[in-house]
């Protein structure tokens, strides 16, 4: 079975989604604060990884760099909250581009279980 | 297999690897993250070799045509000489005029001593004879025999002061470059185009807008130039001149104190958003934003979201000689 990954169009795909996600995520007032004075091209570069390893393309995350990644944002008040909100609006994402609700659902369990390493417990 | 040469180092790669591979398994760190060809994080140039197709997926075409590639999908099919993105060649060259565009800005012509390509709205470094260094825009085209730069006299800027105060034509100085990709590509000659030019932020735009009609762009262009202050403006003959000649072109003035006639008092970002925003074509806009970087960022993010695609709002952010180092 092709992964969600290769759904979407594969790499060359991964472009609009993650403008999409972005876009979402910058607009909503609770997680845009996390996100100012930072480098847009940098931030898209990091959200393209993450949206590759969600839906199940080539993985180069680890646990590692996701804790390393967001210890300054823990320190800036992060929590479950944050991440509850950046998994509904990759939902949102996927269903306007087309995924099935039932794969949603995969990303999402994915995205959950990186939580952890994201709020550094 | 092929071998890869990178400054001083040369080693072979080993059955199917990529060049990124090759670079981390010789201990070379490079800058990398998607390693899947999305993230463009550890993009590179060829100096020499032939670049697979396939390792310039979703490049743009200017950078394709630089040589550029991702390192992450690079199987390489002959040995290839890899450079930095900002590694480039330097070349001597000589002031052959100098023009005072107002009271604040002085426009350089230069005459270099080699072949230099470019692209209308890439920089360059341009060094003084005491090894003084600063990056500037370039204004004029490639077909045209000289190279021209705008430099704004910044207050204790040594370069710019230098420039505005004592460059005289006849003076030597290096040029080391071109590096960017603020440039016309001529993929969609139909798109509305919203070129926004902040301070001297109109010497690539003077360059990328007059580069766009000489490939025969169709649609409408849009050029808000702007500036704190009516005293920061120039050249305004010149783009008038433009928009006369030129149906498809619209030149709009804005600035944020003293406005009045046929310059707007407003806020550029909101300016620019609104624009985009009013068209209700905001996905088949190209956009180009040039000038100070704070601006230009702010302007990059709310273009952004109002609908443009990242990838169709080409940006040259000038960032002031007291933050970035010097090649001195």
């Amino acid at each position: 079975m092709s992964s969600i990954y290769e759904q979407l169009g594969g790499a060359p795909a991964m472009q609009a989604a993650v403008e999409n996600f972005y876009r979402r995520v910058l607009v909503d007032e609770e997680l845009a604060p996390f996100f100012e004075d930072v480098d847009m091209d940098k931030q898209m570069a990091k959200q393209t990884g993450f949206l590759t390893m969600v839906t199940g393309g080539p993985n180069n995350y680890t646990g590692k760099d996701m804790r390393t990644g967001h210890a300054h944002l823990v320190k800036r008040g992060l929590a479950d909250r944050h991440v509850d909100l950046v998994i509904k609006h990759l939902g949102d994402t996927l269903a306007e581009l087309g995924i099935a609700q039932e794969l949603i659902e995969q990303v999402a369990a994915v995205a959950e279980s990186v939580r952890d390493d994201v709020l550094s417990r | 297999m092929a071998t890869l040469g990178y400054k001083d180092k040369r080693f072979a790669l080993i059955e199917g690897e990529t060049v990124l591979d090759g670079l981390l398994r010789n201990g070379i760190e490079i800058p990398n993250a998607c390693r899947s060809g999305a993230c463009r994080s550890c993009m590179m140039g060829a100096s020499a070799g032939p670049v697979p197709e396939r390792a310039q997926q979703g490049l743009r075409e200017i950078e394709k045509r630089q040589g550029m590639f991702l390192a992450c999908l690079c199987r390489p099919e002959g040995d290839l000489e890899l450079r930095d993105v900002d590694d480039q060649a330097t070349v001597g060259a000589r002031i052959v005029e100098v023009a005072h565009l107002s009271d604040s800005v002085v426009r350089l012509r230069l005459q270099t001593e080699g072949p230099f390509e470019y692209e209308a709205g890439q920089y360059l470094a341009l060094r003084r004879e005491d090894g003084l260094t600063r990056s500037y825009s370039l204004a004029s085209l490639p077909s045209e025999p000289t190279l021209e730069l705008h430099v704004r006299r910044m207050p204790g800027g040594r370069m710019s002061t230098w420039a505005y105060d004592e460059a005289r034509a006849g003076m030597a100085v290096s040029l080391r470059g071109p590096y960017g990709s603020c440039c016309y590509v001529g993929d969609s000659i139909e798109a509305p185009i919203l070129m926004v030019a902040v301070g001297t932020g109109l010497a690539p735009l003077w360059g990328v807008l007059r580069q766009a009609l000489a490939a025969g762009h169709t649609g409408p262009i849009t050029l808000i130039q702007a500036s704190a202050e009516p005293s920061g403006l120039y050249m305004r003959d010149e783009l008038r001149e433009l928009g006369e000649a030129h149906s498809q072109v619209r030149v709009r003035t804005c600035v944020l104190r003293g406005g009045g006639g046929d310059i707007e008092e407003r806020a550029v970002d909101a300016l620019a958003v609104d624009h985009i925003k009013s068209s209700g074509a905001a996905a088949a806009h190209l956009a180009y934003v040039c000038g100070d970087a704070a601006i230009v960022q702010s302007i990059r993010r709310g273009l952004f979201l109002a609908g443009m695609s990242a990838k169709r709002i080409y940006i040259d952010a000038f960032v002031t000689a007291s933050l970035h180092a010097t090649c001195a």
